[in-house]
Parts: C-alpha cells; sequence; structure tokens
C-alpha cells in the first residue's frame, strides 16, 4: 500500500512541477514579448547576436546541410530503385531538405551550438552577479540580454535554414551525378521543377519559429539558472534537451498547418 | 526632523522555509555611512538586496524617502552606485566600457568620446592608468577588477553608494587601500554609503555607524565607536575575532 501512495505521489509532484515548469516559461515569454516594443534597443547585443548565431554557425549548418543531402540521395536512390522510381531523386531530395530536412537540421544544430552558449553566458552572469549589476546600473537584464539575442536568432535562422537548403541539394546533386549516373543537367531540372513557392515559404517559417525557441530557452534556463558551476552546467543541458524536443514537437504541428 | 533617506519597517525573509531576516528595522539617514556587519550567512547581503529591490522581501516595508517602494526601484536605482563582492563586471566589455556603461545608457547627455574621457577620469581615480581601460576584465587581478568595479559604482556621481564585502577576497594591504579609497570617494562625493562586510578593519575605517545582524535579527546597533567598546558577548567575540564560546552566541 505504501509503495502504491509513494509511487502515485511521485508521479503527483513530477506532474505539478511539469505544470509549473510550463507557467514559468509561459511568463518569460509573456513578459519577454512585451518588452520587443519598449525602447532601448540595444543594437549592439543584437549586431552581436548576429554575428554569433549566423555568421559563425554557417560552417557547422553547411556541413551538415551537405552531408544530410548526399545521405538523402543515397537512401532514396537505394529505396527507390526497389519499384523502378530512381529519376524521383532529386525532387524528392530538394523537397525534403527545404520542407523538413534543412529547418529541422538547422534548429537541432543551432540548439546545440547556440542555446546552450546562450544559456552558459547567462547562467554564468546570473552567478557572479552580473545580472544583479545590470539592474543596479538602471538596466533591465530581459531587455538588455534576452530581446536582442531572441529578435536576431528568429531573423537570422531562416536565412541559415535557406543557406542549409541550397547546400543539402548541392550535396544530393554531388553525390547524384557523381555517384548515381544522373546527368547535371537532368538532376537540376528535376531538383527545381517540382519546388514550390510554398515549400520553401513553409521551410523558412519553421526556420524563424526554430529561431524564436531556441533563443528564448537558452535566456529562460539561463535566468533561472542554480548557483554554481554545476547549476551552470544543467541549465545548458537543460537548454539543448529543452528546444531540440519543442522544436521536433513544433515542427509537427507546422507540418500539419502547411500540409 | 529629517525624514530618513532610506528605511526598513519589519521585514522578513525566508528562503525555502529557512528564516534569513526575522522583522528587521533599519535606518539609514541623508549623508550618513552605514556598516551592516555580521557573520557569515547572517543576511546582510540578503538586507541589502532589498534595499535595492533585488530581492522582494516575504513581508515588511521599505521607505525610501518617506516612501512606501515595490521592487523595481527604477528611480532609486537611477541615483545609486553600487561595488559587488566579485566586481561583477562584464566579460564581454573592455573596462572602460564596464565603467560608463550608465553614461553610454543616456546617449542625449554623453556622447561615446564623453563617456570614455569621464571613465578613463575615474579609472585614474582608483589608481589604474589609461592601459587598463582598454583590456577585459578577464586580463585583471582581483585587486584590479574591485577597483573597476569602483570606478563603475562612482561613474554617474551617485548620491547614494553601496559597496557589498568590499574587501573579501583581498589580500591586507589591498584591503586597507581598497577601503581608504571607499573613505576618501564618500567624502569627496559626500555620497550616503552603505557598506556590508564582516571585516572589522575595513568597517571601522568607511563607516560611522553599524547594525550588527545576527540569528536573523539585528542584534545591536550604534557608532562604530561604540561598538568597538562593547566588552562582553557576541559582540565582543565579532569584534577581537574570537571563537563563539557562549551558549546562544554569534550564530555562525
Amino acid at each position: 500500500m505504501d509503495l502504491v501512495l509513494s509511487s502515485l505521489a511521485s508521479i503527483g509532484r513530477g506532474t505539478l512541477n511539469v505544470f509549473e515548469e510550463v507557467g514559468k516559461l509561459t511568463l518569460f515569454v509573456i513578459s519577454t514579448l512585451g518588452l520587443f516594443f519598449r525602447k532601448p534597443f540595444y543594437f549592439r547585443e543584437f549586431a552581436r547576436s548576429v554575428m554569433s548565431i549566423g555568421f559563425f554557425s554557417l560552417p557547422v549548418i553547411g556541413l551538415t546541410a551537405l552531408f544530410t543531402g548526399g545521405a538523402l540521395a543515397l537512401q532514396i536512390y537505394s529505396g527507390g530503385s526497389r519499384f523502378n522510381s530512381e529519376s524521383a531523386v532529386p525532387a524528392i531530395v530538394s523537397i525534403g531538405m527545404v520542407r523538413e530536412l534543412g529547418p529541422v537540421l538547422c534548429g537541432l544544430m543551432i540548439a546545440g551550438r547556440v542555446g546552450s552558449a546562450i544559456a552558459a553566458e547567462i547562467g554564468t552572469m546570473k552567478v557572479t552577479d552580473q545580472l544583479d549589476a545590470l539592474v543596479t546600473l538602471s538596466t533591465n537584464p530581459k531587455q538588455y540580454l534576452v530581446i536582442p539575442r531572441v529578435a536576431a536568432a528568429t531573423l537570422v535562422l531562416p536565412f541559415l535554414t535557406g543557406v542549409g537548403d541550397i547546400l543539402g541539394i548541392l550535396g544530393g546533386y554531388l553525390v547524384g551525378t557523381l555517384k548515381l549516373n544522373f546527368s547535371s543537367q537532368t538532376y537540376l531540372s528535376q531538383a527545381v521543377q517540382f519546388l514550390e513557392t510554398a515549400d520553401v515559404v513553409s521551410g523558412l517559417v519553421k526556420g524563424a519559429v526554430f529561431g524564436f525557441i531556441v533563443a528564448i530557452i537558452g535566456c529562460y534556463c539561463g535566468f533561472k539558472s542554480g548557483m554554481g558551476a554545476r547549476g551552470v552546467g544543467k541549465a545548458t543541458t537543460q537548454s539543448v534537451a529543452l528546444s531540440s524536443i519543442l522544436i521536433i514537437a513544433s515542427n509537427f504541428v507546422l507540418t500539419e498547418m502547411f500540409f | 526632523m529629517t525624514t530618513p533617506l532610506i528605511q526598513l519597517q519589519d521585514i522578513t525573509k525566508s528562503f525555502n522555509q529557512t528564516l534569513v531576516l526575522d522583522k528587521i528595522n533599519m535606518v539609514v539617514n541623508e549623508g550618513e555611512s552605514l556598516a551592516i556587519i555580521g557573520g557569515s550567512g547572517a543576511g546582510k547581503s540578503v538586507a541589502l538586496k532589498i534595499v535595492l529591490g533585488l530581492l522582494k522581501a516575504d513581508s515588511g516595508k521599505v521607505l525610501i524617502n518617506g516612501k512606501i517602494s515595490k521592487p523595481p526601484f527604477d528611480k532609486f536605482l537611477s541615483e545609486i552606485g553600487m561595488l559587488f563582492q566579485g566586481g561583477a563586471l562584464f566579460d564581454s566589455l573592455p573596462v572602460w566600457k564596464n565603467v560608463a556603461f550608465k553614461l553610454l545608457r543616456d546617449k542625449k547627455k554623453y556622447s561615446m568620446e564623453e563617456a570614455k574621457h569621464i571613465a578613463v577620469e575615474k579609472l585614474a581615480r582608483v589608481g589604474l592608468n589609461n592601459r587598463v581601460a582598454e583590456l577585459y576584465p578577464a586580463e585583471l587581478s582581483g585587486g584590479m577588477q574591485k577597483r573597476v568595479g569602483l570606478a563603475r559604482a562612482i561613474a554617474a556621481n551617485p548620491a547614494i553608494l553601496f559597496f557589498d564585502e568590499p574587501t573579501t577576497g583581498l589580500d591586507p594591504i589591498r584591503a586597507a587601500n581598497i577601503s581608504s579609497l571607499i573613505r576618501e570617494l564618500v567624502e569627496e562625493t559626500s555620497a550616503t554609503a552603505i557598506t556590508v562586510s564582516h571585516d572589522m578593519t575595513c568597517v571601522k575605517q568607511i563607516a560611522d555607524k553599524v547594525n550588527f545582524l545576527n540569528k536573523c535579527k539585528i542584534a545591536w546597533s550604534g557608532t562604530v565607536e561604540d561598538f568597538e567598546s562593547v566588552s562582553d558577548g557576541v559582540i565582543y567575540h565579532f569584534v577581537n575575532g574570537l571563537p563563539s564560546v557562549i551558549k546562544g552566541g554569534l550564530d555562525i
């Protein structure tokens, strides 16, 4: 009986914790959105964030997309050859990259590279009293740290997604022409022929949403970081795990919307 | 009778059911230099954070210029300067931008050049040269970081200065230098000062008045001279750095 009760109690505690966390995150998002329309806007911080989130993520995004595009071409060719549909490789690679893999991979890579860095930076600032210092210097820490990062990530991710899409298609093209015996012209014309504007737009919108998620979760985890190195480490891990889950979940919702 | 500049009335604060401050009362008059002292974990920094609105009290009132204030104390914060225990300098900014941070926010009042000029001036005032202005906080020693923190605190010529453990982590010579520098700056600017410390040597140099926190309450309040002359009990042990042997003594 005791075992049953203690199991129920721990399930109850877990459920309450989840609801508490969701509530706190919602309040954090609402309070942040409210600050978007308030002065001042810290352009220097914004520019710094654009560089670190956008420019310095290009190699990671580029390589990931390139190899994924290549692997995707091989897999589709392998599967397609079972029912004589090898010719669909260019179209499926381009649609698959643009609608799905481009934005999702981009979001996940940014969650790992940028979300963790944001959580660690803000967490360390909290541990070393820098957040309190901002308040005493008449500066709202959310306005100074969160708004520029969230704005930068939301604006930059669609561009990174676009770059990822192009390099993913290039990866498929290289594999298609060098290994699968497609002619260059056939591959390119087929890759573009079946691609619609809505495919590209839906992918870029997903990119923007994932950028918002990564930055806001990174900031949230940083702000609620526990004290000491362990607290910062935990905040960093949480930011990657939470934003990855939210990216995958919101990807489903967005795909359903654009379906 | 003049209205106190800062007043805490029956402030209570606890963390996870651990009581830290129990209905404490505190008065700071304009131009005064008050030290809040007590053992480690006595709640000194918590009291300071409540005054600044960085923490919310569970109950009680904070009055600024006689008016009840609720965090965030935006107007009040625009008139203060604060030195944090570890400096709390922003790693991503060079030293001069750390010092000029508040000035750079007010672009209508100060151009970038003017703000930098003031920052370099304030750095010189705390004994740091031009070369330091261009360095980043990670390139400085602990003592230098404290000085930069001090320069940042006085950069906008605030009317009220807060010092959180200004000498902690410094060797005795650097600690004495920082203490005398603080005393000079407070006198120069005629600012009201509130210092949190457990370093009696520093308190003697900086403060006129002492509030001694023990067991979540203000156990003693008065002048520094009177505090030093207490000849028994927990205060005597604290002032003379003796182990607490009395039952129910210092809560450390």
